[in-house]
């Protein structure tokens, strides 16, 4: 796709109902020109490409998601390869469980359990990671991932649980006394642990980065 | 406007507060640039959209309901200031909404001898308990990073009151940023070096030329991690 079919390209970010997905819309409206939000199922179209951005609790995020039905579409997305990208808590969402809150079910796209900080083995340093910090990418991570603009350069995290740095589709990982995983990839679905939406231009970069690589 | 300047600078955060006391919020300052909006609202929506790195607003947050608006119109955090006294419920029931990584409490003081005296509005009312005490009160509400206010070195340019900040930073595990008296880099540098998480200043970002820069090159030149734009 040449960078004037890229422009067609419709991004459509899912609110889900308890945060401010307005940083995200504005980051993305920098780098591109079609952004919609959407929040009902039958808003999901297959010739988008998504955008998940949580913030709050892990509980409160599928409770959200749930309220709204947007979990089975989503799952559905994913079925048919279409892209997607979760940010924050939108990432955490992948997995099965969460620390944060025990009783309530992830996507279960992702093998793991999502842990806070102090248990991934944080002991000296301040929680909530709550700053600037580097995303080292996993050799095993595609070489086309848009990730890699991020190289020597630092966006902006914001969180107290985190995805163990074992997770099986860990791609990317970041050291705060201790590495965690700072991205996964399953399938077409990208999460990250980051905020790119305040990560200034390095976000921005990446932003685009990634819609580039999904069309 | 300020935000796009700040944007083109190295800056980590951006932190509004509105200070403005017992009257509505007065939308015409010059430095605001927005005469034509109607409303705070507006004002903060646009500051919002505006706005490329974490953006903090606070000032006038008395309820949940008004933190949750503030962030529903594009702020990343809040912080609460007087509502830690008069209605700290708002500071648990947001961190349990948002998250306690969406929470900031700020606490204005001034130091006295060994202790310090603490204000809320506007530094007009003094009010019960000690520096560490109020900060411990926040973060067991559900703050998840607090700001520790020396309003008594505010626009005097002699340095962050680091005595303060030595009382409560190795009592509590949350993030602490400190502002009031910062002037030079070398002051950003003797924060860091203390041990404080983030540094906050006002009078020197905003009168001041290169400053970003200057604080860049004192802070790595003191060994201290920076951001790599």
């Amino acid at each position: 796709m040449n960078a004037t079919q890229r422009q067609k390209v419709r991004v459509a970010v899912v609110d889900f109902g308890a945060g401010n997905v307005s940083s995200v819309v504005n980051a993305l409206r920098r780098v591109h020109y079609w952004v919609d939000v959407i929040s009902r199922p039958d808003e999901i179209d297959a010739d988008q490409i998504l955008v998940l951005p949580g913030v709050g609790s892990f509980g409160g995020f599928i409770s959200g998601l749930e309220q709204r039905g947007l979990a089975a579409p989503l799952l559905l997305a994913f079925e048919r390869d279409q892209p997607l990208l979760g940010i924050c808590v939108g990432m955490q969402a992948f997995l099965t469980r969460s620390a944060e809150n025990p009783l309530a079910s992830g996507l279960s796209l992702v093998e793991g359990r999502v842990l806070h900080l102090r248990d991934i083995g944080v002991t000296t340093l301040r929680t909530p990671h709550v700053g600037w910090n580097s995303v080292l990418v996993s050799a095993r991570a595609p070489q086309s991932s848009p990730l890699r603009v991020l190289n020597e350069r630092d966006v902006y995290f914001m969180h107290s649980f985190a995805v163990p740095d074992t997770a099986a589709d860990s791609i990317a990982t970041t050291s705060y006394e201790v590495k965690f995983s700072s991205a996964i990839q399953v399938g077409n679905w990208l999460g990250v642990q980051f905020h790119p939406e305040k990560s200034h231009y390095a976000g921005l970069e990446f932003l685009e980065a990634w819609i580039a690589s999904q069309s | 406007m300020q935000v796009r300047r700040f944007n083109e600078w190295i800056i980590d955060e951006m932190i509004y507060l509105d200070i403005t006391s017992r009257q509505p919020t007065l939308l015409d300052r010059q430095d605001t640039a927005f005469s034509s909006l109607g409303d705070k609202e507006a004002l903060i929506r646009k500051i919002g959209e505006e706005c490329m790195v974490p953006l903090t607003w606070g000032g006038q947050l008395r309820t949940f309901s008004d933190a949750a608006s503030v962030i529903a119109l594009g702020a990343d955090k809040v912080i609460f200031t007087s509502a830690l006294v008069q209605n700290p419920d708002a500071i648990a029931r947001t961190a349990a909404r948002f998250g306690s990584q969406a929470v900031c409490v700020g606490v204005d003081f001034r130091r006295e001898g060994r202790s310090s005296s603490l204000f809320i509005n506007g530094g007009s009312e003094l009010v019960a308990g000690s520096l560490l005490s109020e900060v411990q009160r926040a973060i067991d509400l559900g703050a998840g990073e607090v700001l520790i206010h020396a309003i008594d070195r505010d626009g005097v340019g002699c340095g962050y009151d680091l005595d303060s900040l030595a009382e409560v930073r190795d009592r509590v595990e949350v993030p602490i940023t400190i502002l009031g008296g910062a002037r030079t880099a070398q002051h950003l540098v003797e924060g860091a070096i203390s041990g404080a998480s983030a540094l906050a200043a006002a009078n020197m970002w905003h009168f001041y030329e290169n400053v970003d820069l200057d604080v860049r090159q004192a802070l790595i030149g003191a060994g201290i991690a920076v951001r790599r734009p």
